[in-house]
Formats: C-alpha cells, structure tokens, sequence
C-alpha cells in the first residue's frame, strides 16, 4: 500500500529525515513514536505530498508520489489526513467542511455528498452539530469533524499527526475511540501519537523514529516491554514514567 | 447674496461633477481590485517571473507621486504615441485618468490583498491540499474568503483615498468636483464658500462609503470570523 525507500529530507541545511525505509501493508495500522525533532511529522507530511522529499522514493497504491510527473493532487486525496492542530475552516459549517472536498474536487452533486457527510458525522456522533460553526465547538470534537472530513474523500490511507496532543485530557477518548473504530473497519492508518493504550490495542506495529531514521520497530508489546535499542529503552524510560 | 445663497447656487453644477468624481472612483477601486488581487496572486505564485513582475508594478506606482503618474500618461505618453488620434484629443485625457488612477490604486490593493492572504493560517490551505485541493481550488474556495474579511477595514481606507485622490485629475483638465469648484471661483471670487462646499461634499461622500463598510462588517459577523 505504501512504500517508502530512502527517503530524505533537508530544510535548508538541517536535515530531518536521512534515510527512511518502510512497507506499509493494507488495512495494517502502523504508530509512530520518537522525540520531539526526530522526523516523525515530517515524515508523514512527506507521505501526503504536504513537503516534498529531497531523496528516495514514496510509492503509494502504486503510484510513485517523488515521480515529477505524478500527479500529487490525484494520489493525495486518497490519502487522509488528520492535523494536531484540526484546520477546520473556519468560515464553513460543519456540514460544508465536510461537503465541500467530495464537492469541488470529486465533483459530486449537493444532495450526495450531503447525504454521505450526515452519515459520516453519525459515525462519529456529531449529527447535531451539521450546521454549527468550527469554532462553536471543542477540541475534541472538532478533531472528529476533521476526521469525518478526510473520510468523506474516502481514502485509501488515513495519517492521523498527533491527533490527541492538542486536546484537553477528557476529550483524548472521544477521539480515539473513532480512531480505534476506524482501524477495526479496517482502514490502513498510520498514526504519530504517544497514546501507548491505543498503540496496544489497535496498532499492528510501532515504529520508534529518532535522529531521521527508524531506529527500531515491531509488535506493541513487543517495542514497549522489550525494546532492543538503548535509545529505545531511554525513550519509553521517559514517556512511560 | 450671502454665504447661503452662494453656496445653494453653485450647488447643481458642483453636484454634476461630483458625478464625475464619484465615476471616477468607481472606475479605479473597481479596475484597481482587479488589477491588485492579480498581482498579489502573482507575487504569491511559484514562478519567479510574475513575482518580478508583481514587485516592479508595487514598487514603481508606490514608489512615484500620482500626480507625476497621472501627468507622464495624459500628457507624457502622447509625446512619443500618438494616444491623442487613436482615441481622440477630447477623449484621452479620460482614458489616462482612468487607467493612472486605477493602476495606483492596484498597487496598494495588491498589498492589501497579499497581506490578508498571508494572515490566513497555513494550516487552512495544507488541510485543503490534503482533500485533494489544487492550489487554486484552495485560493478561492479556502483562502480568499476568510482573507476576504480581514481586508474590508483596510480596503475601505484605501477607497476612501481613492475618492480622495480623484482631485489629482483637476490638473489633468478633467472637470471634476475641485477643477468645477476653481471654475466658478474664477467666476464668482468665493473661494471660502466654495472650496468650502467641495470638502463638505468629499465629507459626505467618504462618510457614506465608511458607513456602509461599518454595515458591511457587522453583517459578516454573523457568520463567525
């Protein structure tokens, strides 16, 4: 599904990402751990065309992203994504957020995408709040909302960048557990999250970035209770107190 | 005759020219808002050749007073074109105003334009490019309406320089409300009633226009930001 093959990565002298290498298999559920400044965003910033590597290869569903002659916009949207941050549009309701890329850019008619986004916001228990406006309400929900918007352009793959860091202790569940219902349909999702519970009980591997290379991955359990790298070990030391 | 009645009889040919300076600066905020927000989307745009050609308008018309501007197209140009027999002597001087005022006022546009598209959060158009938006389809769907907001108040400071700087054309021979006004002074030797006058028109114009932005912006609140 995704093929990532020496992948780098500078900003301007510095460099991020030095070689990265990953398969990715459908419907696999893959959680990205590692420091603050080790690559991990940028990385899955680079899988949806949002930074442009500076080496190697992205391939996804079969189409080679870094080939200049790709067309970016035709792979990305079947690849969703999830900010830190939400990025909802603020001068659009609930319902139009969500409208509005299967509209422009699938170009599917207003009773359509209408009825597929009512369905999409009942999956995600916001139904009551089509109309209302992104900033009328919280975190946690409208990081649902931004959910429901990627699935809208039903994707093939789902990137999910820290999707939890912003919100408010009490709303981390809500939003994971729309996460972890989408993983158990089956979505292939790669997630940077420090959400160790849903790494364990959703997550088909972890892989723990650092310094712009995968340093080390495997099976949850396995990477959280054995870690082989010291690195690894100093790490999980430090987030799991 | 008093003040008064000084004022009340110049006031139905100082009406009509107020007609050619409110023309005037319709022609130039509207040509003006086109002309900026192509030329802020170029200085926004990937290619260094329209960036260029965005930053050398900005800076040559914000750079030069409008009255050399104005004076080098109406009077200038048809030294070395022969502008004044392809349109016709009567008629240039109109095309020169209109176009000399419309392209200064773009070059400040532009930069109204450019900041407002810049004061929009990145992350508003990296979550448009990742449903799949193209770069324009975000500009227009995305970016230009929630800039759209933030650039009213500074917009309307800049129309109301434009009705403003309709004046410039009385050197220019174009009779509108200041070259009327200074034809009837010459006439009449009240330049304090007179000139008076002209300003309270000006006044009331620019005291409409800044009203009817004041609504404007109310009403765009509903909406939320």
């Amino acid at each position: 599904m995704i093929s990532v093959e020496h992948l780098k990565k500078s900003f301007g002298t510095v460099e991020v990402l030095k070689d990265v290498n990953i398969e990715i298999q459908p419907q696999e559920v893959v959680v990205v751990i590692g420091p603050s400044g080790s690559g991990k965003s940028t990385f899955l910033r680079c899988l949806n065309g949002l930074e442009i590597p500076t080496g190697g290869k992205i391939t996804i569903i079969g189409k080679e992203i870094t080939h200049p002659k790709t067309n970016i916009h035709q792979v990305c949207q079947k690849v969703g994504m999830v900010f830190q941050r939400f990025n909802l549009f603020h001068h659009l309701t609930v319902l139009e957020n969500i409208t509005i890329g299967p509209r422009k850019v699938l170009k599917m008619s207003k009773e359509e995408s209408e009825k597929f986004a009512m369905q999409l916001l009942e999956k995600v228990g916001l139904a009551h709040k089509a109309n209302s406006y992104p900033d009328e309400l919280s975190g946690g929900q409208q990081q649902r909302v931004a959910i429901a918007r990627a699935l809208a352009m039903k994707p093939d793959v789902m990137l999910f960048d820290e999707p939890t860091s912003a919100l408010d202790p009490e709303m981390v569940g809500e939003v994971l557990k729309v996460m972890k219902d989408l993983a158990k349909e089956g979505m292939t999702m790669v997630v940077v999250t420090h959400e160790m519970g849903f790494a364990k009980e959703v997550g088909d591997r972890v892989l723990f970035m650092d310094g712009g290379y995968i340093i080390e991955e495997g099976k949850p359990e396995e990477l959280f209770n054995n870690p082989k790298h010291e690195r690894t070990k100093s790490f999980l030391g430090k987030i799991l107190h | 005759m008093n003040s008064l009645e000084i004022m009340a009889h110049a006031f139905p040919q100082l009406f009509r020219a107020l007609g050619t300076t409110v023309e005037f600066s319709l022609i130039a905020i509207i040509l003006g808002c086109i002309i900026g927000l192509i030329a802020a989307l170029f200085r926004l745009s990937r290619f260094r050749i329209l960036q260029a050609i965005s930053w050398l308008y900005v800076e040559v018309f914000r750079g030069t007073p409008l009255l050399v501007q104005l004076i080098f197209i109406a009077l200038g140009l048809p030294t070395v074109i022969p502008l004044n027999d392809w349109f016709g002597p009567r008629v240039y001087p109109y095309i020169a105003a209109a176009i000399g005022l419309a392209l200064n006022e773009g070059a400040y546009i532009t930069e109204i334009i450019r900041a407002g598209i810049l004061s929009v959060d990145r992350g508003q158009s990296e979550a448009a490019h990742s449903i799949g938006m193209t770069r324009f389809q975000a500009m227009v769907h995305i970016i230009l309406p929630q800039a759209f907001k933030r650039m009213i108040p500074p917009l309307v400071n800049q129309f109301a320089q434009t009705i403003k700087d309709t004046s410039l054309l009385a050197p220019i021979a174009i009779v509108e409300l200041l070259y009327t006004g200074q034809i009837i002074v010459s006439e009449n030797f009240a330049g304090f009633q007179i000139y008076g006058e002209v300003a309270l028109l000006y006044l009331v114009i620019i005291f409409t226009l800044t009203r009817f932005a004041g609504y404007l912006e109310r009403r765009l609140q509903i909406d939320k930001r």
